[in-house]
């Protein structure tokens, strides 16, 4: 059996009031022909369908005609809720959609009943593992887990995996190990998961993370997003995941590129070189080496770069621009007397103290500091 | 001043008792607090706030209004936190004044506001009530309430620096200089440069105090120069002097030096032509004053001479008369002498009154004993009568008691004889009781006797009957033992046809044997009472013989025991009346021989004080004779005496010696005088003459009118004289002054100018310090400016997290201009918009760009104040509100900078929010409902 793994879709997102839709529905669009001409028996999305847990009508729109694309080709369809999605609304229509082949996976106690599907070497089982809490796995089977460790663990140990069949998971964790951009929110290592955990599975399908990766070993592994969505990502390309499971034991990754219909770019350089051009219709985030602000830079370099994101300084990148906080704090020892001096050069042309004044001064900074 | 615990009960929306455990959040971090509008968000920091200072967070209510609405009277109101400060735990309990319900009986009473402090001595809590206390306003430290010392900050600042309360978060950055300054002076300790700022103020105004001082006392001493009326100076001086009137020197010295010293030379010249004038008017009016005083004497010599001449001529007329005076008083002296001869005779009859007096004394005092004799002899005769007559009483008692002694002695031997009578019938009384007694026993015995014989015949009918019936029975009982074939005992047959029957009641052996034996038992005892019956009776017949004769001695005939008995105690009753009645008769008696024996002895006695008495009245009337003897004699003696004195009393005596002693010393006196007054006449005569020879020549005229004139021309040189030491003083005085000042000035100018130059110098310091510069410089004081290099390491830590939340388009910049020249400046915050390349004010930011604005500066003083050493330490902020303002992509990368809090964050920051986002991202959160009632209630919930 041969299946899809996408996740972290963002329908809706906008980067800087940009809307993404577009670029969305066009790589959707690259996915299902994709699908439609090769031979893929199934389609799973590890979660994070949505944006936000409201998505906007157009952002639903978009999904729908995905999903509806997807099962004009017969292929059945196993979605997980992530932790951006709103699982209740992900769960509209549950029921007649798995009539459809269309596999929601929102509730943790659901998950330990997998989605059959079968092939020739036999079945092959797939737990929708949505993303979780440790007080939704507490909630649900009456745990009291306080890692995302424990969490993970009590629901696959309620799974009762046949090991002689092909299981696989679809979760959406931030598992240890793995490497992290700027889209995400994350809470830190508590979020955690060991990788240990998916041990039992075949494949473990996983979201969350943004970056395309494996974690530990190569069956369990983040598809990534389909596009870049941060200045963080555009250096690596975006792809979808492949998996081929032949009998037992037997799994083959592969990944297919994916191109979007704006790239994200970074352009470096001063303002005056980067409004030379070329003009381009892509996501461009600039830094700008200019060591002085220009004014309204942003709105300039949109004349040129019709998708232009943000601009920053390069001399804002350099943590030393912003002095580190120990050194603040101290007035670098000076004494009172060269304090006031300085206040009084600046106050009167640089004027120095006379000897009259100093000695005043001396005599009252002894009585003011007894 | 990180919080653990809180609890509020009856405060604002929180009804019931409310417990918010802030310790489950860690002690760093993030959490949320949300729920719908006016669930009590903003109240849960308003507690706190109140806990701590008695304030709400914001200003916008009042303490009183905290008590819930719907409480009842006998629900508390109280706010109670618990908190660390600098590693020490406490727990503070605050309530408001409010209406309870009284402990004992109804309604209600007031509830004193009271805020409790316990402190934690290991494990142990220390409860202390805190008072209000007064400021004393001078010590600014220690008069802080004790929790701003624990927690570090009062509430102002904690308002500012750690609770961002809703809608005045734009407080924190458009806060002005001086609001700034005090925040700052909390955190790094800048006391000192304000200390330095009023030491340099104080300074120069000492400088300026002095250069006063001394400049008013130099024109002072300058207003008292003068200069002589008509002098050259007069104009200057008077010019300089005016100028000096208002009390400031600022002439020019060596002017005025050496005016004065011109004018203390005209001065020294004047004094010395004065000098010299005086000198010789003094040498005039010296001879001038020789010249009056010859005249003078001439004068006075002339004068006596005229008086003694007058008194001589008045002498020489007094003295004829004094000649014919002293001729008068001539024979006086005879006649006193002869009048002292008289008195001595007189003196001598004195004492011949004395022998008079005492013989009268005599006469009166035998006269009194006399009287006493006679008194005591009557009195002595009536007793004599009186014992008479009792003693022929007593005998005649005597007398009549002689009897009584026989009588006595007869009676008593009766009485006796009729004792023994008596005696006897008593015993034959206990006779013939016994005869009585034995009579009755006799009685007795024969009816026991009777009744133990019948008995006894009784037993023995039975005993037959039973005997006869039981060998009758034999057959019976032989009868039953009967077998047949076997032989029977009584005929021997073998064969027992008809057998005897039993009859039913058949006694046995045993009923018979034993009717037997009482049958016997009961003759036994019919035997024993015969006997007894014999006996008594035979002692019945002895008795009776021996009252027989009884009878027959007392009452000659035999009568029956009780007539007997009667007769025996009636005998007996009359008998005791007789003796009881001599024995009456013999008490009678008794005591009449008693009275007869006193009697005897006091009659003897009696006769003797009777002649005692008669001796006692023989010799009183001895006494009287030989008084009247006496009597008599004085009587004589003192008629002779009488007979040869002149008067009759020594006083009449006395007072004729005193008359003509008088007399006698009278014209002895007048002789005296005259011969006086005659001699004092003589002298003063010869005295004048003498004198007269002794003044000799004299003038003919008086010279009075000469020395008059003398002398009014001495006075007018005088004047004169005087008038020049007056000008001379005033000179004198004039230079002093003048020198006085032109020493001083001298002294003091340049001292002026010193100050003067000190005082510009120590101006110039304090202005510069003090911002109080006037020439269009910002009014920039030192605590400021050096505050202003921290401020700008806080702002430089509060851009990190502005650049990040505004997508590096916002810096801040500490203002280095100000807006309006007015108040003081130097902490005020630009605004770098770098999208824009401008600089602007803050105030310019938007709502949301402000909030952003606040929220990075509050974070930037936070985490200063935790890398500072200093008394401030916070571990808490609180936000309220505020993020509904932010969007989009500013709300996402304030997310970054929670996420970065609650992670490696310094402290724990706690946010009021409704907006859903938050909800999702803020793990820690405190849910606040509000029910039906109106009553909030607080829950916590972290998943992670």
């Amino acid at each position: 059996m041969r299946f899809l793994h996408l996740s972290d879709l963002h329908i809706g997102k906008k980067i800087n009031e940009i809307s993404m839709l577009e670029d969305q529905k066009y790589i959707f669009n690259q996915i299902t022909d994709y699908l439609s001409n090769n031979n893929i028996d199934a389609v799973v999305i590890a979660g994070d369908v949505y944006d936000q847990s409201r998505p906007s009508a157009e952002a639903m729109n978009v999904f729908s005609d995905f999903i509806e694309k997807i099962e004009e080709l017969s292929l059945p369809v196993l979605i997980i809720s992530g932790n951006h999605d709103s699982s209740e609304r992900l769960s509209y229509f549950n029921n007649i959609m798995k009539k459809q082949k269309i596999y929601l996976g929102t509730t943790v106690s659901d998950s330990v009943m997998p989605v059959k599907l079968s092939d020739k070497s036999g079945n092959v089982n797939f737990y929708l593992l949505p993303f979780l809490r440790p007080s939704d796995v507490n909630n649900a089977f009456d745990t009291s887990c306080t890692t995302y460790t424990d969490a993970v663990k009590a629901v696959i140990e309620r799974m009762n995996l046949d090991r002689n069949e092909r299981n696989v998971m679809v979760s959406h964790q931030y598992v240890a190990g793995a490497s992290v951009c700027d889209s995400e929110i994350l809470i830190g290592g508590i979020e955690c998961v060991d990788k240990s955990v998916y041990d039992d599975f075949d494949y473990t399908a996983l979201g969350h993370l943004h970056t395309p990766q494996t974690v530990g070993k190569d069956t369990v592994r983040y598809c990534g997003t389909p596009l870049k969505y941060s200045l963080s990502e555009v250096c690596c390309p975006k792809s979808m995941t492949i998996v081929t499971l032949e009998e037992k034991g037997n799994v083959k990754v592969d990944t297919v590129p994916l191109e979007p219909l704006h790239d994200m770019r970074k352009l470096k350089g001063s303002f005056s070189e980067l409004m030379q051009g070329p003009a381009s219709d892509d996501y461009i985030y600039v830094e700008l080496t200019d060591d002085n602000d220009v004014p309204f830079a942003g709105t300039e370099l949109r004349t040129v770069y019709k998708n232009f994101i943000s601009a920053s300084y390069s001399r804002f990148a350099s943590y030393s621009y912003f002095k580190s906080s120990a050194e603040l704090g101290t007035h670098e020892e000076k004494t009172p007397q060269e304090i006031f001096t300085e206040l009084f050069r600046l106050q009167h042309d640089n004027r120095e103290l006379n000897e009259i004044q100093l000695r005043i001064l001396n005599e009252a900074v002894e009585r003011a500091w007894r | 001043m990180l919080p653990l615990k809180l609890k509020i009960c009856g405060f604002l929306s929180y009804l019931h008792e409310t417990e918010i455990d802030f310790t489950k959040f860690g002690a760093k971090g993030l959490y949320l607090i949300t729920g719908d509008t006016g669930a009590g968000k903003t109240t849960i920091f308003d507690a706190i706030s109140y806990a701590l200072y008695g304030k709400a967070s914001g200003d916008k209510r009042e303490t009183r209004l905290f008590r819930s609405k719907n409480a009842a009277p006998d629900i508390p109101t109280y706010v109670e936190l618990t908190f660390m400060s600098k590693g020490k735990k406490y727990t503070v309990r605050r309530n408001p004044e409010y209406e309870q319900s009284a402990k004992k009986g109804g309604g209600t009473s007031v509830c004193k506001p009271k805020v409790l402090l316990t402190t934690y001595d290991g494990d142990k809590p220390v409860v202390e009530e805190l008072k209000k206390e007064k400021k004393s306003g001078n010590n600014k430290d220690d008069d802080r309430d004790p929790i701003t010392k624990i927690v570090g900050i009062d509430s102002d600042k904690f308002r500012q620096l750690s609770m961002i309360a809703q809608g005045a978060f734009d407080q924190v950055i458009t806060a002005n200089t001086k609001q700034r300054t005090e925040i700052l002076r909390a955190i790094f300790n800048t006391e000192n440069y304000e200390k330095l700022q009023n030491e340099l103020a104080k300074t120069a105004e000492n400088y300026r105090k002095e250069c006063t001082d001394l400049s008013r006392s130099m024109s002072d001493k300058l207003m008292l120069t003068s200069c002589q009326e008509d002098s050259q100076y007069k104009e200057k001086l008077d010019e300089i002097k005016s100028v000096c009137a208002d009390r400031e020197y600022s002439l020019p010295t060596e002017e005025i030096l050496s005016l004065l010293s011109d004018v203390i030379a005209e001065d020294d010249t004047l004094y010395t032509d004065v000098s010299r004038k005086i000198e010789e008017i003094s040498d005039k009016l010296e001879e001038k004053q020789r010249e009056i005083g010859t005249a003078e004497e001439r004068e006075s010599k002339r004068n006596k001479y005229l008086e003694n001449k007058n008194a001589l001529e008045a002498a020489e007329k007094l003295l004829p008369e004094a000649e014919k005076n002293f001729r008068a008083a001539e024979p006086y002296k005879e006649q006193a002498s002869e009048l002292q001869g008289e008195t001595k005779l007189l003196q001598e009859k004195l004492p011949l009154y004395d022998e008079l007096q005492q013989l009268v004394s005599e006469l009166n005092m035998l006269n009194k004993r006399t009287a006493e004799n006679k008194a005591e002899t009557a009195m002595t005769n009536n007793t004599l009568e009186l014992m008479s007559k009792q003693y022929a009483e007593m005998c005649e008692e005597r007398d009549r008691l002689k009897d009584c002694e026989k009588e006595l002695v007869r009676i008593t031997l009766e009485q006796k004889m009729n004792e023994d009578k008596r005696t006897k019938l008593r015993e034959h009384h206990k006779l013939i009781k016994k005869y009585q007694d034995s009579r009755i026993l006799a009685e007795k015995k024969k009816k026991s006797y009777e009744y133990s014989r019948n008995t006894a015949s009784e037993l023995r009918m039975e005993y037959d009957r039973i005997n006869n019936a039981y060998l009758d029975d034999q057959a019976g009982y032989i009868a039953e033992t009967l077998e047949e074939g076997k032989p029977c005992p009584v005929c021997g047959s073998l064969s027992h046809p008809c057998r005897a029957v039993k009859r039913p009641n058949a006694p046995s052996k045993e009923d018979v044997d034993n009717s037997r034996k009482a049958s016997n038992a009961a003759e036994g005892e019919a035997v024993k009472a015969a006997a007894e019956l014999r006996n008594i009776n035979d002692i019945c017949k002895e008795l009776k013989a021996e009252t027989d004769e009884l009878s027959l001695s007392l009452l000659g005939e035999i009568k029956s025991a009780d007539e007997l008995m009667q007769a025996v105690i009636s005998q007996g009753v009359e008998l005791k009346n007789i003796i009881d009645n001599q024995s009456g008769i013999i008490n009678g008696l008794n005591k009449k021989k008693d009275r007869k024996d006193k009697l005897d002895k006091s009659i003897p006695e009696y006769e003797t004080n009777i002649n005692r008495k008669k001796e006692e009245i023989v010799s009183l009337n001895t006494d009287l004779a030989v008084l009247e003897q006496k009597k008599n004699n004085t009587d004589g003696n003192i008629s002779k005496l009488r007979g040869s004195l002149p008067f009759a009393t020594s006083t009449e005596l006395k007072n004729r010696i005193a008359a003509l002693n008088e007399r006698a010393a009278s014209l002895t006196e007048l002789y005296a005088q005259a011969e006086k007054s005659l001699a004092g006449c003589k002298n003063d005569i010869a005295r004048y003459k003498a004198a007269l020879e002794a003044i000799g020549e004299i003038r003919a005229a008086s010279e009075a009118d000469y020395i008059k004139k003398l002398r009014e021309e001495a006075a007018a040189l005088k004047n004169e004289s005087g008038r020049l030491s007056n000008t001379l003083v005033e000179i004198n005085s004039r230079v002093i002054a003048n020198n006085a000042a032109k020493d001083y000035i001298i002294a003091n100018g340049a001292k002026l100018e010193e100050l003067r130059e000190y005082y510009i110098q120590a101006n110039e310091l304090s202005i510069t310090a003090n911002g109080k510069l006037t020439e269009g410089q910002e009014k920039l004081n030192l605590e400021v400016y050096a505050q202003a290099k921290y401020f700008e390491g806080i702002l430089a830590l509060s851009n990190i997290r502005l650049m990040k939340m505004s997508n590096n388009k916002y810096e801040f910049r500490r203002a280095e201009e100000s807006l309006s020249k007015k108040g003081q400046f130097g902490l005020e915050i630009d605004v770098i918009d770098h999208d824009s390349a401008t600089r602007r004010s803050v105030r310019s930011l938007s709502g949301g760009e402000s909030f952003m604005a606040s929220l990075a500066l509050a974070l930037g003083f936070s985490d200063t104040i935790q890398t500072t050493v200093g008394g401030v330490q916070l571990e808490t902020i609180f936000i309220d509100e505020g993020f509904g303002t932010l969007d989009g992509k500013k709300l996402e990368n304030t997310y970054g900078i929670f996420n970065e809090l609650g992670t490696d964050g310094k402290c724990l920051v706690g946010i009021i929010s409704h907006v859903e986002e938050l909800k999702k991202r803020i793990p820690n959160r405190i849910i606040v409902t509000k029910d039906s009632d109106g009553n909030s209630h607080a829950k916590i919930e972290t998943d992670f």
